[in-house]
């Protein structure tokens, strides 16, 4: 892993990922942490740039349809735990998937727009299994 | 009576200036197109995704409750607005019209021509609000982005006003490129 991609994960780590845990508290009122899988990222310098855009917001944009009344604020709270980040190179080994508490989003993050999910998907995997 | 009005129009403007002043810069995405660092002192707006353009606005309402009415009054506003080159000119001009929205006897100084900064100027009228404004509009085409940003006169000289913009559009770190952002937008349709 080269200096540009310890650094990103530093950002990453210190900053970014707070202030988007920060911002799925703020949309269903508890906190939900991301929990990144850095060694799939170690040699992937434009995964790591794409990850707060592609992965993160997309999650936010889905919980922020998924918590739109009481009823899925609470199902969100009671239901999601974590949200976990994993980087695959290719886009056939990618998955979503959403069990026991924990939403885990398995993109090929460097493909750009190919290797991300849509906040469409991840709101209906979410409001089928919550 | 006099002195009471005196003096709460001099605070108003003495805070007003003072919140431009003491100005640090957050960092606010841009959905999928990446990021920029905006006076703290600005709010994010919902953005706004059409077909072929996005705008991304923030503003801030002044304090004081002299400016309050049935209009949401704006003593700062900036618009970042991504395009293809089909729908640059749209886009621009919905920049411009977002953050002069209010702004009456809008005149230009002249133009620079290219990505050069346009600098106008004209009288932000809103509710009991009568202020002169700076309306700056900057493209940076090799983007496909435009910056737009209005601020009144008596918060921010010229220079001042300018040199927000500037950093505004300097702080742009891209994440996808604004075409292939602009596709992602269009496949999530409507407004979001």
């Amino acid at each position: 892993m080269g200096l540009a991609e310890r650094r990103r994960i530093l950002e990453l780590q210190q900053t970014i990922l707070p202030e988007r845990e920060r911002e799925l508290a703020d949309i269903c009122g508890r906190a939900i942490p991301y929990a990144v899988d850095w060694d799939t990222f170690a040699d992937d310098a434009e995964a790591l740039s794409l990850l707060e855009y592609s992965a993160c917001h997309r999650v936010a944009m889905a919980l922020r349809v998924v918590c739109r009344d009481a009823l899925g604020r609470e199902a969100v709270r009671e239901g999601l735990r974590e949200v976990a980040i994993a980087n695959v190179a290719d886009t056939s080994a990618m998955a979503l998937t959403f069990e026991g508490g924990v939403l885990r989003l398995r993109g090929a993050w460097g493909q750009r727009s190919a290797g991300m999910f849509g906040d469409a998907e991840i709101g209906a995997l979410l409001s089928a299994r919550l | 009576m006099r002195i009471l009005l005196i003096a709460l129009l001099a605070s108003t403007a003495w805070y007003g200036a003072s919140r431009m002043r003491g100005a640090s810069a957050t960092r606010r995405a841009l959905r999928e197109l990446g990021h920029v660092a905006v006076p703290r002192r600005l709010a994010d707006r919902e953005p706004e995704e059409r077909d072929g353009l996005a705008l991304f606005a923030f503003g801030r309402v002044p304090g004081s409750p002299q400016y309050m009415g049935s209009t949401t009054p704006y003593a700062e506003r900036l618009v970042v607005a991504a395009w293809t080159p089909t729908t640059r000119a749209e886009a621009a001009d919905r920049a411009l019209r977002t953050v002069a929205l209010g702004v009456e006897g809008l005149t230009w100084e002249a133009d620079a021509g290219g990505d050069a900064v346009a600098v106008g100027t004209g009288t932000y009228e809103a509710n009991m609000a009568r202020r002169p404004a700076w309306v700056l509009v900057r493209d940076d085409s090799a983007r496909g982005l435009t910056f737009a940003y209005m601020a009144w006169r008596r918060d921010a000289s010229r220079e001042a006003a300018l040199r927000t913009l500037e950093r505004v559009a300097g702080s742009f770190a891209p994440a996808l490129p604004t075409a292939e952002y602009l596709a992602l937008a269009r496949a999530r349709g409507g407004v979001r």
